[in-house]
């Protein structure tokens, strides 16, 4: 079970297979990793059923670290995927095709770090890094959005960063935070679930609509009116705050950014992975190095995400000008000025 | 497809003679080059700063108006080479007119300077020209805004200020409106976040819009369809639309307010419509011709937008764009909206008759977006976007890019496109103006003298070298 995860090899020594985040339970779930764990590692074995939407992946490579692994790949057909994938009911992967966009985030799901106690995410910037249309990507990902296949998360990081999680991974954290609950908080999390999340089509929740959705939800479980259902509502939004649920949306625009539990720890670290990487591409001369070098190098202090990970985030969020030379891809850093 | 193909094509298909015409225009706009028989010689009209910002006339598609960094104006005839005596194998295009900067008013002696700000009008700028256009119904005038805090309107036959306007604080960006037939206001974007309508009939500011977030307004323009309504964006990276018969602004655009795409990847049905009902009318004939056409005026001003109003009044604190706005272009049919913003370079698209983001990602480098307003559309599907040192061409529907066009030295802060001749003329801060044609269509058709080309500058030009790179 452990190869799963050799993608990234704990070599920050942070990482300890023990430390895993929650297993998934269902039946599919384990399946699915138990038949990438016999690939020995998910970039390298990429199963067929997995991610043959319009030979949109690259054959796969017995080296794993090769030049040019993160480069763009070429999908032969940007919308088709979506079409067919429309009647799907669920993700059972042997059965409908998913979209470009929707196999990507499963291979990458796969990868996720396992010693972050949250439930697997996957940046926009990673998606970009493997399929090249990225205008599909952002359109797909709307639309999965809408259908409630994949929740998006806006990540508070100091740039436009946005995550993927699926909406079982989602589903499964808010019910996480069930545990030592009473009957009526638990009832507060089925509707957040079920009625406020499943209802938006974007990452964040405006508060006339969250004001107006409580009401009627507290007034349906019997609240009287005036100002016990007020401090109802207040503690209702407390305690999903509290849980990790929602952030409050930091500037003049009022509001709540969908969210979820510990998912600062996983921001944190990205944050100082990006400056770290930033660090070493900089202090070498025109700021520029090639992709070779720098997957060998470490990242000088001890992060979670591993090397990999950054310079996956790095090139897919166009922080780096790739430049084919005749010794492999070299990394240039695209504004030599500005922070990364 | 060939052209052939495309020929015959028009003979059975009825989509109208527009429609052949963007095809071919499109095939054209694929490959720009920088252009080596015809040179613009900016040195002698701005003698020694650089130009910052361009406006290509909209009658004759023939004068090309130019301000300068240290507030100077000259204006080139990019047809010249027409008529031109021959000078070796280049064309030169002179300026045909030039207006020099005012000497800094702390520079001159007390006695001599104006007692009032706006008496100065027979000097003319005395700082970087930010913004400048042509009146779109004639080449008789033309409007300028500077750094200095005044925008002024030229006669361009007098070559004199008719009138001007002077602001508290300095001026971003002026427009005009290109599809007025009623009135005849002129916006102002200045660094206070008011947006302000400028009469020029009553030499006075007529309205004020208050109401963006941030510290200054970076950019305005007017809708190509309807002449009533004004898109002005903010350094809080929000864009408003405002109706300029009304108080409220009509419209806040808003990043997160996707279009659905469920149906597929098309536009939705009822644009589709409208935009080839707009392809069937003749574009380069009866230029106005289009600009005026009621049909989508009255769908923009339709029931749809006004209920739209309700929506939003509700979101009126919903930005674009996370950074300030750096750049507004309308496309000419005044469906879509091109956006960018200085952060990231986050480029959007924008559905103008639902205000909804159409999520199309412009492949452009991910470093920050410096020049103002640096943009040209062509009349079909081609974007061209200065970035930094390039011009980068973008298709609009998918935003991919087409390629990157490199040539000037330093920053590009201007690019225009000349639909007439099927050219791109871009300024950049290293003094030059470059002319960028289609490779199919090479004036005077000298292909085969291509390989002496002695670089396509006109420093190059003026003093040739006598180096050689040769090691033979």
């Amino acid at each position: 079970m452990e190869s799963v995860w050799d993608v990234y090899p704990d070599e920050e020594g942070g990482a300890s297979p023990d430390s895993d985040p929650p297993r998934p339970t269902d039946p599919q779930e384990r399946r699915k990793r138990g038949r990438d764990g016999d690939g020995g590692g998910a970039s390298s074995s990429r199963p067929d059923d997995d991610v043959s939407v319009g030979g949109n992946q690259r054959g796969s490579r017995a080296r794993v670290k090769t030049a040019g692994e993160y480069g763009p790949i070429a999908i032969a057909s940007t919308s088709s995927g979506l079409g067919n994938a429309s009647d799907a009911t669920d993700l059972d992967l042997a059965g409908d095709l998913p979209s470009d966009t929707l196999a990507t985030v499963l291979l990458l799901r796969t990868s996720f770090p396992p010693n972050l106690p949250m439930c697997p995410l996957v940046i926009k910037s990673h998606i970009y890094s493997i399929v090249s249309d990225r205008t599909a990507v952002d359109r797909q990902l709307e639309e999965l959005n809408r259908r409630n296949k994949v929740r998006i998360i806006k990540l508070s990081s100091d740039r436009a960063d946005y995550g993927v999680v699926l909406w079982e991974d989602y589903s499964r954290a808010v019910d996480g935070c069930k545990e030592g609950r009473s009957g009526l908080e638990k009832g507060l999390l089925d509707w957040f679930l079920g009625t406020l999340v499943s209802q938006t089509t974007h990452c964040y929740v405006d508060d006339s609509r969250i004001d107006s959705e409580l009401l009627a939800f507290l007034r349906r479980r019997g609240e009287s009116r005036g100002e016990a259902l007020k401090a109802a509502k207040e503690s209702c939004v407390t305690l999903l705050v509290r849980c990790g649920l929602l952030t409050r949306r930091m500037s003049m625009h009022g509001g709540y950014w969908l969210s979820i539990p510990n998912i600062g720890i996983f921001v944190k670290s990205l944050r100082a992975g990006r400056k770290q990487l930033a660090g070493i591409v900089k202090r070498r001369r025109r700021c520029e190095i090639l992709q070779w070098d720098l997957e060998k190098m470490k990242l000088p202090k001890k992060t979670t995400l591993g090397m990999k990970y950054h310079l996956r985030d790095a090139i897919g969020s166009g922080f780096f000008d790739q430049i084919e030379t005749t010794c492999g891809p070299l990394l240039r850093a695209a504004n030599k000025k500005e922070k990364l | 497809m060939a052209l052939s193909r495309i020929l015959r094509h028009r003979e059975f298909d009825s989509a109208g003679a527009s429609a052949f015409s963007s095809a071919v225009r499109e095939r054209r706009d694929q490959s720009f080059e920088q252009s080596e028989q015809r040179i613009f010689v900016p040195e002698n009209a701005f003698s020694g700063s650089s130009a910052c910002s361009l406006s290509l006339d909209g009658v004759e598609h023939r004068y090309l108006l130019a301000g300068a960094c240290d507030g100077g104006l000259a204006c080139f005839d990019v047809q010249s080479h027409y008529h031109a005596q021959r000078e070796g194998q280049q064309d030169l295009h002179e300026h045909l007119f030039r207006i020099q900067a005012s000497p800094p008013e702390a520079a001159l002696p007390l006695d001599a300077q104006p007692r009032h700000r706006h008496q100065s009008a027979t000097s003319s700028h005395r700082d970087e020209i930010t913004s400048i256009q042509w009146y779109p119904v004639d080449t008789g005038l033309f409007l300028s805004s500077s750094k200095d805090c005044s925008a002024r309107l030229w006669d361009a036959n007098e070559l004199k200020t008719v009138c001007s306007t002077t602001q508290e604080s300095q001026i971003n960006c002026v427009a005009m409106p290109e599809a007025a037939s009623g009135h005849c206001l002129i916006a102002l974007g200045a660094k206070d976040s008011v947006v302000r309508i400028w009469d020029p009939r009553s030499d006075c500011i007529s309205l004020n819009f208050a109401g963006h977030i941030g510290l200054e307004v970076t950019c305005v323009a007017w809708s190509t369809s309807c002449e009533w309504i004004l898109i002005s964006g903010g350094s809080g990276g929000q864009i408003r639309l405002w109706d300029v018969r009304k108080a409220n602004s009509l419209l806040v655009l808003d990043q997160y307010n996707t279009k659905n795409y469920s149906e597929g990847l098309n536009p939705m049905p009822d644009v589709e419509h409208l935009r080839q009902r707009s392809l069937k009318f003749p574009s380069a004939g009866d230029a106005l011709m289009d600009r005026f056409d009621r049909n989508l005026q009255e769908w923009v001003s339709s029931k749809k937008l006004v209920k739209m109003v309700s929506d939003s009044k509700r979101n009126d604190m919903a930005t674009a764009h996370d950074s300030a706005v750096r750049m507004l272009k309308a496309s000419g049919d005044g469906l879509f909206l091109y956006s960018a913003a200085a952060r990231m370079t986050e480029m959007r698209k924008w559905d103008l008759a639902s205000g909804k983001n159409t999520l199309v990602n412009f492949e452009l480098p991910a470093s920050g977006l410096k020049a103002w307003n640096a943009v040209a559309l062509d009349s079909s599907q081609n974007l061209f976007v200065a970035h930094n040192k390039a011009i980068f061409h973008l298709d609009t529907a998918t935003g991919k890019r087409l390629s990157k066009l490199s040539g000037h030295y330093d920053r590009v802060t201007a690019c225009v496109y000349n639909p007439a001749c099927g050219e791109l003329y871009s300024a950049s801060l290293d003094g030059n103006i470059l002319l960028w044609e289609a490779e199919r269509l090479k004036s005077h058709g000298k292909h085969a003298e291509k390989e002496d080309g002695n670089g396509g500058r006109a420093q190059d030009f003026g003093n040739e070298d006598d180096w050689t790179t040769d090691e033979d």
